[in-house]
């Protein structure tokens, strides 16, 4: 065969022999081990090192979550307390008080705390204080007797413990507002040590009876579940641990996913190794959802336990303990307020779950059975104080943000007395209403609705205990206490006589409270410009008192009284009793034509109240960490503006105003106290003001529109009905009281005609007050 | 010796003789620091135990005591008690509710005044002070008492402005 000759034809290929035994593996299985060799370890290494950053992954955020605040506190708004002390009026006043506060009428001496009981033979009520944290001390939550006189007020207060009186006793804070963030949850957190063992116990054996014996996931508990579910073609258990139910309450969703379960188990596991089980069950007893108050969750063992039996974790029977354990499954569908037979026969499982296993023996278990349900009324919603507490924002805005507010759990106090903020409300509510009734053209005004504005302090400790800053919040938030800026109108002529009376007699000039001042019409000439005040529907009087030009608001003789003094000096003094000093020192301010606020015009007042001392107005009178430190404090702060008895010389001449002046139809509102105020309306009757205070409570009322629309009323018909509606309510359980004279203050009975000393044959006398040697000495020369 | 220079010395020996011879300024009495029987202010306390016992009498008699003054009054003695125990901080709550509740009496200004005065706010404490004076009954020993007080406050007052 020549090397050039084809190579001879492949003979047709013959049909494979089988493999004998042992021979070498078929090509593509050598090149599926080999592939396998090569690639299956960097997958595995890669499987690992994914599994290792997804752990790491899910540790870090647990241990963020862990270490650091786990939960967001919202901060806690308070009112006041209310001090009990004998001479308070005991009867349906102090019965709302209680129930406001949720506290339980009983028939049985009051042995749980928020009980009370009302005893007719002899009249008494009987108080288990509620335990409550203050600021300075706790109240341990003391039971005391309020003993009544037959005129129902309290006589005595003693402590039903041991029988010793009582002087500091109060009612404790009522909560106005929770400031929350986005998440709306209410909680107090504790400890594992806080929480009753048998609640431990029994919501372990409730949710999670393998808790102790898993690692944060249950392989058994979940087949278990599942097969429950496949039989009743349902879910009717979720199988999760305790564990899972927080990671899922941390972290995730509700969704009920696969994807959801799978990722809620590997969390479950990394926590179990990162945390031990206590650390896990104190976190699942302060997270767990129970319930709702209103639009805010409550979540946590403390907080139901509040909630539901108002008492603290610590003092729950185990009836109480079952209840708060089988409600977890489903807290709105078990609750004891509003589904108490459910609650009643989800807390009796729980029992027999308690009695099968051995936690319980068959006594406790009767006793337990026995129990009622024992769950109180649910607190009432919060009252509105909105514009109050919308004021208190923005005074801690300015020291604290948003986010510390909402998270950090303070006790804001606050001194806002919940039964005068209520009082005040609803004065302004039915005094508009009854205006707009009155007088039709009120509620025909447009587009424009009456508005009015309340402020109401305490004028010897600056403490601001109602505020009303409009008809309606729900329809403007619009804080007319506190922005509303409007002229006062005759409220301001109080400060012009001040400068004209008083001791340190600003000017030249040398009046006493009967000088007589001439109320005939003048041009007074100031800057180049020619004034003519005018008298309210142009009427003039002569010659007439400083009392009575005050009393009955004569324009002219202020102003007369004003050109006198000075007007830079009257300016000065308005600017020294708290007036913005931004104020002008022109004439027409001697009639209030100058803007100023409600909130304003009640810290002028305020000194005239509180013997010439100007009392720091406050809101927020402490505010103190979750820890029970205090953050801040205010307490009171006051100076001396003006002496004691030239503000009782002005007290005097406004207690004129009431008895026979502008505001005498105050008496004829059914208001028979002591007191002292001067009613405001402006030149074109678009503000009706009056500004008014006792020995104890000063209130500054303002009506109108608020775009200048014509109200076309004065103070007394507008204001003053609404201030004597607010403050009948606002003192009708406190005893009588009277204006402190000071040493340097005289009276006389003097004509109010003549200011001359009265003789036998004048027939009005009144008893003034006059700065010690500054009386009159000569007789009434009229008759 | 000229003539100018012996009548200068001659006033001048003069008025160091009228020195010598002027009785000293009263030393006040020091600002009690230790408590007794009657807490932190003696004389204070002491009427003030005798203002409520007159209107504890009073009210069981029928008289006409206004209740707000006696619970005022029995909630200041209780703070005085405080303050002896070291409760300073509810001490002054105690008796801002005094206060609060009543302001005719002198005695929940005076022991606010004195809580101001121990620490350190002078301003505070003279205010307070005076307004309580203003309220007492004229009796020497608790003018002594007050003016010590009032004299503490401006030594503090003076102490503070002094330190740079």
């Amino acid at each position: 065969m020549s090397e050039d000759s084809p190579e001879p034809p492949l003979p047709a290929s013959a049909p494979e022999e089988p493999r004998p035994a042992g021979a070498r593996p078929a090509r593509w299985t050598r090149r599926l081990l080999t592939f396998a060799l090569l690639a299956v370890p960097p997958l595995l290494a890669g499987v690992v090192l994914w599994g290792w950053f997804l752990y790491a992954a899910i540790d870090r955020t647990l241990t963020e979550k862990f270490a650091g605040q786990r939960w967001d506190f919202p901060s806690k708004v308070w009112s006041d307390a209310y001090s009990l002390y004998p001479g308070l009026e005991a009867g349906e006043g102090l019965i709302r008080r209680l129930d406001r506060r949720g506290y339980r009428g009983v028939r049985d001496e009051p042995d749980d705390h928020g009980e009370y009981r009302v005893l007719e033979l002899p009249p008494a009520v009987e108080i288990h204080l509620e335990p409550f944290l203050y600021p300075t001390h706790r109240e341990r939550g003391r039971r005391i007797r309020l003993e009544l006189d037959s005129s129902g007020r309290m006589r005595r207060i003693r402590s039903l413990d041991d029988g010793s009186d009582v002087y500091d006793a109060a009612l404790e804070p009522v909560l106005l507002t929770g400031l929350h963030g986005s998440l709306r949850e209410d909680r107090r957190e504790m400890s594992l040590g806080e929480v009753p063992v048998p609640l431990v116990r029994a919501v372990i054996l409730v949710e999670d009876r393998r808790f102790f014996e898993h690692h944060g996931f249950d392989p058994r508990g979940f087949a278990r579940a599942m097969l429950a579910n496949l039989r009743a073609m349902g879910v009717r258990q979720g199988g999760s641990t305790l564990t899972q139910q927080l990671m899922k309450n941390f972290f995730l969703s509700e969704d009920r996913t696969v994807g959801r379960k799978l990722r809620e188990a590997a969390m479950a596991i990394v926590a179990e190794r990162r945390f031990d089980k206590g650390e896990i069950l104190e976190a699942y007893m302060n997270e767990i959802y129970l319930g709702q108050r209103h639009s805010v969750g409550v979540h946590g063992m403390w907080e139901a336990a509040r909630f539901y039996f108002g008492r603290e974790p610590r003092e729950l029977t185990l009836g109480q303990i079952a209840t708060l354990a089988g409600m977890i499954r489903a807290p709105n569908y078990y609750s004891p307020h509003t589904k108490p037979e459910r609650a009643l026969a989800r807390r009796d499982v729980v029992l027999d779950v308690l009695y099968s296993t051995g936690e319980i023996d068959a006594r406790t278990l009767a006793a337990a059975r026995a129990e009622t349900l024992g769950a109180v009324r649910p607190p009432p919603p919060p009252p509105g104080a909105s514009h109050f507490i919308d004021f208190v924002r923005e005074e801690l805005a300015d020291r604290y943000s948003s986010d510390v507010l909402t998270s950090q759990g303070y006790s804001i106090f606050t001194t806002l007395a919940l039964e005068r903020q209520i009082a005040a409300q609803r004065a302004v509510s039915e005094g508009l209403a009854r205006l707009e009734r009155d007088y039709a053209h009120l509620a025909e005004a447009g587009e424009a609705r009456l508005e009015a504005a309340l402020v109401a302090i305490n004028p010897r400790t600056g403490a601001i205990v109602a505020m009303v800053g409009g008809r309606s919040y729900r329809d403007s938030q619009y804080n007319r206490v506190v922005e509303a800026r409007r002229q006062p109108g005759s409220v301001f002529k109080p400060i012009v006589y001040l400068a004209a009376i008083g001791r340190e007699r600003l000017g030249d000039v040398h009046y006493g409270p009967m000088s007589i001042v001439v109320d005939e019409p003048f041009e007074w000439e100031y800057d180049g410009k020619v004034w003519a005040p005018q008298n309210y529907e142009r009427k003039f009087y002569g010659d007439v008192t400083i009392a009575d030009a005050l009393a009955n608001s004569l324009n002219v003789a202020t102003a007369r009284v004003a050109r006198d003094v000075g007007i830079e000096r009257v300016r000065d003094l308005a600017v020294r009793l708290g007036v913005d000093p931004a104020l002008p020192a022109y004439p027409a301010i001697a009639l209030g034509g100058w803007e100023m606020s409600p909130l304003d015009v009640a810290r002028v007042y305020s000194v005239f109240a509180n013997a010439g001392l100007a009392a720091q107005l406050i809101a927020v009178s402490k505010v103190v960490d979750r820890e029970g430190r205090t953050v801040e404090g205010h307490s009171v702060e006051i100076r001396r503006v003006i002496s004691a008895d030239d503000a009782y010389l002005m007290t005097s001449l406004l207690e004129g105003v009431v008895e026979r002046g502008t505001a005498r139809s105050l008496r004829a509102h059914g208001f028979h106290r002591s007191a002292a105020g001067k009613t405001g309306t402006t030149n074109e009757n678009n503000d009706a003001w009056f500004a008014g205070y006792t020995p104890d409570l000063l209130t500054v009322v303002w009506v109108g529109f608020d775009r200048g629309a014509h109200l076309g009323l004065t103070g007394a018909a507008a204001a003053l009905p609404i201030w004597a509606d607010f403050m009948r309510a606002a003192l009708d359980e406190r005893p009588a009281s009277t204006f402190t004279v000071p040493r340097g203050i005289l009276f006389a009975d003097v004509d109010p005609q003549s200011g001359g000393l009265a003789v036998s044959g004048c027939r009005h006398v009144v008893r003034q007050a006059f700065l010690e040697g500054e009386e009159p000495v000569t007789r009434c020369g009229l008759h | 010796m000229r003539t100018g220079t012996f009548i200068q010395a001659g006033v001048l020996g003069a008025v160091l003789v009228g020195a010598c011879a002027a009785p000293p300024p009263p030393t006040p009495p020091p600002v009690p620091a230790d408590t007794t029987a009657y807490g932190p202010l003696p004389e204070t306390g002491r009427m003030l135990e005798l203002r409520l016992a007159e209107a504890e009498e009073s009210a069981e008699r029928g008289a006409a005591v206004p209740a707000s003054r006696l619970a005022s009054l029995r909630m200041t003695r209780s703070a005085a008690v405080l303050i002896e125990e070291g409760s300073v901080e509810r001490a002054l709550a105690l008796l801002e509710r005094a206060l609060a509740i009543d302001g005719s009496t002198g005695f929940p200004y005076l022991y606010i005044g004195y809580i101001h005065l121990q620490a350190g706010r002078t301003v505070q404490a003279r205010t307070f002070i005076e307004r309580g004076a203003a309220l007492m009954p004229l009796y020497p020993p608790l003018e002594n008492e007050l003016q010590a007080l009032r004299l503490a406050a401006r030594v503090e007052d003076a102490a503070v402005r002094r330190t740079p």
